[in-house]
């Protein structure tokens, strides 16, 4: 299948006052039409920058170099106008944190319509019916009333189906959603796991899922990408890379999850200014040797998987 | 070790028309020494409240607490300040957890210079010292301010820092939630270690049902202010018997959703009088509307539910 | 926010910081100089501010006289030279009562909340009905003219801003979780105040009083400009304002360097309280990528 969505090389680096930090590097990473990528890692893996960088949000002390293609063309070389009609249009951002994403002061049917609007073209009432239609596609009871309410007035889980109906009302080919879950109980979790397993097979939209929670990312996609210090360091089916973990950091990332025993990795991330020569996890590594310290690991195929490790 | 009986806290809610919420609405346990009991329940249920009110840094509004046979509901300012140091907190957020403007050898004796622990300040320096080895910290991070450390090295910290009071009962109140995956692991080894070598009790919140189960010999659940299921961790996973805590443990284990999509929220304003979770519960029925106390269905396991 | 975060180290970043802001370096090199001038006014000037020379009043500016001279004779140059001495002690003993006085009534506001919190603040909100330096004005007046009765007119009705801001920021950082274990650790009340709520909320009050400074210098001279302040002969701006108006057209030199005088000072200070509050501003002082 055709990817939708092609990465080449991407590096992304912030200058500031420290010195380069570089938060992405030599990513490659294609996403195939309609699949579900996982892009997991950990606090300061740079997993964001690289769902930033894709929409070109970043701040103004941040380089990017490299290809990002979609549908065939680079949405690097785009001027500013064209990547902002392809924003929401085409490629749409379910933010984290629900609360602070709505606008406290309008309606939550008005922040919906207005999008709809926008982007479809769509008359006032029209708007609003679409609108009460998709927030039921999401199973959220008594739609009807709900969009008349203030974000106030929703829970976590209500105010996420929102965040994802304005995000849909362009009818986006590409979904990036980031960090959907964070900090949601359990309850809530589940009805927004559930609101994108509804995005993405039922109407066949492509997302890159950006997550450091295993269990959603399992429950939900069809790829996994694991990334460590800025680096993809493992990426194959969600299957093979959560039940046969081949970089030593999955599987200390999995083993330290609390279902599997909390056994934790040593040490803690390296920061991204001060990256270890040779493979970035060997520090923390406990299969690492003498080699591992000088010798940057490239990223390996075998078997349908890749993983970044100088012993496979 | 420690016993709650009938507990109770009311706030006044609303700007205009001031009405009464029972945030934490007549919750009893007790723990003995060296045992954790965990506590999960949705965020607004009244778990952090519980957390605080627990070690009188919230005053009760009713409701007695002991510790080892002193009421501490009734002590005064000069008792309190002792019992203090047997009793102490670790909260959730690492980046508000320390003073930003003291240093972490400040901070770690601060603990000891307010209860007068240390003779002198050579004592003082050789008790940080094994603090900070004790919880896998080194010389370094003690010269340094606290954002200039992990969110995985403060609670190190702040668990030193209450270690020099020589704890026997700690409140965690969801202590890693802010954690990555490799750090908590860390952190909550940690938290074992000290456990078993201290003899030391914790009341541990969380949500996540997971670390609740690793950690914990107990568990209770909240709902809206009220323990709903009181016992043995794996009972409770297994064979949950409230219908709250089986929507929880379905929802968590097996991100299954279990009808209870219509539970807006746990906030106990403009729930019912009876059982609060009777609006949401699918095996409601007219007695439900009356106020089920907990009852014991297996050894030491107890719900609160008039269907069971 | 996900991501590495780059912080700077407060204490050590504030002067390279401080460096960068063009405005504020100039405010501070101005301020060093006025103090400078104050402390070593009798070397400085060249002629005894005090000593007059009738016939050679209201000259124009010339090599013996940089300034010329007013309506007695005197040296006008070394008149604003002792004049610094006296506009700086007002301007910095003033914004130290006020700063001590709003910093105290706001920590006490934000901290006991309630009761306390109710009555101080009311005071504030009725204190800050009426225009500040006409409040000022009519204490002066009360009071009488002298040196110390404008320090006390100025700094009843300069407190005000300072415990409004005082309280803000306590509120915002007694909520934190540091504060609640310093409760469980034990620590009293004062204890928590001093130690750990002042530092958090003190940034805002150098901002605040370094702009106060200029503030206060301005006042103090529209009162004794009004003639309420220190009394002649004693060298003061604003009073040799006042003294000068009737002059203005045929000796203008008379008002304009004092006139001058003022204006570097109170600009000096707003330059530096300006950098200040960029360079204290927590959000810039922890840049957060990503």
């Amino acid at each position: 299948m055709a990817a939708l969505l092609s990465i080449q090389k991407l590096r992304t680096i912030f200058y500031t006052e420290k010195g380069r930090v570089k938060a992405a590097d030599d990513i490659n990473l294609d996403i195939a039409e309609g699949k579900t990528v996982g892009l997991i890692g950990e606090t300061g893996c740079g997993k964001s920058v690289l769902g930033l960088s894709i929409l070109r949000l970043l701040p103004r002390n941040a380089g990017i170099e490299g290809k990002i293609c979609y549908k065939g063309q680079d949405i690097l070389r785009l001027s500013g106008e064209q990547i902002r009609r392809l924003r929401g249009k085409e490629i749409a951002l379910i933010p984290q944190s629900p609360s602070t994403s709505l606008n406290p002061v309008l309606k939550t049917g008005v922040q919906i319509t207005e999008a709809l609007q926008l982007h479809q073209k769509l008359a006032r009432e029209e708007a609003w019916k679409a609108a009460v239609e998709m927030l039921q596609s999401f199973n959220l009871p008594d739609p009807e009333r709900r969009v008349k309410e203030y974000p106030h007035q929703l829970s976590g889980g209500m105010k996420q189906r929102i965040l994802a109906a304005i995000g849909m009302a362009g009818k986006p080919s590409l979904i990036i959603a980031d960090e959907p879950t964070k900090g949601l109980d359990a309850i809530i979790r589940i009805q927004v796991v559930e609101v994108l397993h509804h995005l993405t097979k039922k109407t066949g939209a492509t997302m890159l899922l950006i997550t450091h929670d295993l269990k959603v990312a399992a429950g939900l996609c069809d790829e996994i990408a694991v990334m460590y210090a800025g680096e993809i360091v493992e990426h194959g089916p969600a299957e093979e890379v959560l039940g046969h973990p081949r970089h030593p950091y999955t599987m200390g990332l999995l083993a330290s999850s609390p279902n599997n025993g909390l056994k934790p990795i040593r040490g803690c991330s390296p920061s991204l200014i001060n990256l270890p020569a040779g493979c970035k996890f060997h520090p923390r590594c406990g299969k690492a040797r003498e080699i591992c310290a000088k010798k940057h690991p490239p990223l390996v195929t075998k078997n349908g998987s890749q993983v970044r490790c100088i012993f496979h | 070790m420690i016993r709650v009986e009938s507990l109770t806290k009311v706030f006044t809610a609303g700007v205009f028309k001031k009405r009464p919420v029972n945030v934490i609405d007549d919750v009893s346990f007790t723990i003995s020494a060296g045992e954790t009991l965990g506590l999960v329940g949705e965020s607004g249920c009244g778990k952090s409240t519980l957390a605080r009110v627990v070690l009188r840094l919230i005053p009760p509004s009713g409701g007695r607490i002991f510790f080892k046979d002193t009421e501490i509901t009734k002590a005064n300012p000069k008792e309190l300040k002792k019992i203090r140091t047997k009793m102490q907190i670790i909260f959730q957020h690492p980046e508000s957890a320390l003073n930003p403007r003291m240093k972490i050898y400040n901070s770690l004796v601060e603990a000891m210079r307010l209860q007068q622990i240390a003779n002198n300040r050579r004592e003082e320096g050789a008790k940080v010292y094994q603090l900070i080895e004790l919880v896998g910290l080194n010389e370094e991070h003690l010269e340094r301010y606290p954002h200039e450390l992990s969110g995985g090295q403060i609670q190190r910290v702040v668990l030193a820092r209450i270690l020099s009071l020589q704890p026997e009962f700690i409140v965690a109140d969801e202590p890693t939630s802010m954690l990555d995956l490799s750090v908590q692991a860390q952190v909550l080894n940690l938290f074992k270690e000290i456990q078993h070598k201290f003899n030391i009790a914790y009341l541990f919140i969380s949500h996540d049902l997971d670390v609740v189960r690793w950690m914990s010999d107990r568990i209770a659940v909240m709902y809206a202010g009220r323990i709903v299921e009181i016992g043995p961790v794996d009972k409770v996973r297994e064979n949950p018997r409230h219908p709250y805590t089986s929507a929880l443990v379905d929802a968590f284990f097996a991100l299954k959703n279990s009808g209870i999509d219509k539970i807006p929220d746990p906030k106990a304003d403009k729930l019912p009088a009876g059982c609060k979770f009777y609006p949401y519960c699918l095996k409601a029925g007219d007695i439900c509307k009356k106020k089920p106390d907990l009852k014991k269905v297996a050894e030491d396991h107890f719900v609160a539910c008039w269907q069971v | 926010m996900n991501g590495a975060v780059v912080r700077a180290r407060p204490h050590t970043y504030l002067l390279t910081r401080l460096n960068r802001n063009k405005a504020a370096v100039i405010g501070l090199g101005i301020i060093l100089l006025l103090a400078f001038v104050a402390v070593f006014a009798p070397f400085l000037a060249p002629h005894h501010p005090y000593e007059q020379n009738p016939e050679q009043a209201l000259l124009p500016p010339h090599p013996e006289y940089p300034c010329g001279t007013d309506d007695l004779g005197r040296c006008i140059f070394s008149r604003i030279i002792f004049g610094t001495r006296i506009s700086l002690e007002i301007g910095i003993m003033v914004t130290a009562i006020t700063a001590c006085v709003g910093v105290v009534m706001g920590l006490i506001a934000g901290y006991y909340g309630r009761l306390v919190d109710e009555i101080i603040m009311r005071l504030v909100d009725i204190l800050l009905a009426f225009p500040g330096l006409v409040l000022a004005l009519a204490i002066a007046g009360l009071l009488g003219p002298g040196l110390f009765n404008v320090m006390l007119a100025l700094a009843v009705v300069g407190w005000m801003g300072y415990a409004r801001v005082v309280r803000g920021a306590v509120l915002a950082v007694k909520e934190k979780e540091f504060i609640e274990s310093a409760k469980a650790l034990g620590a009293t009340d004062f204890y928590i105040l001093t130690r750990h709520i002042l530092p958090n909320v003190i940034a805002p009050v150098i901002v605040m009083a370094t702009l106060g400074i200029g503030y206060v210098v301005l006042a103090a001279a529209a009162l004794s400009f009004l003639g309420l302040g220190v009394q002649p002969p004693t060298p003061v701006w604003g009073a040799m304002l006042n003294s000068g108006k009737a002059f203005m057209r045929t000796a203008p030199h008379l008002t304009v360097f004092p006139g001058l005088a003022i204006m570097i000072t109170v600009l000096a200070f707003n330059f530096l309280g300006d950098g200040l509050r960029d360079i204290l501003d927590p959000r810039l002082n922890e840049r957060e990528i990503e």
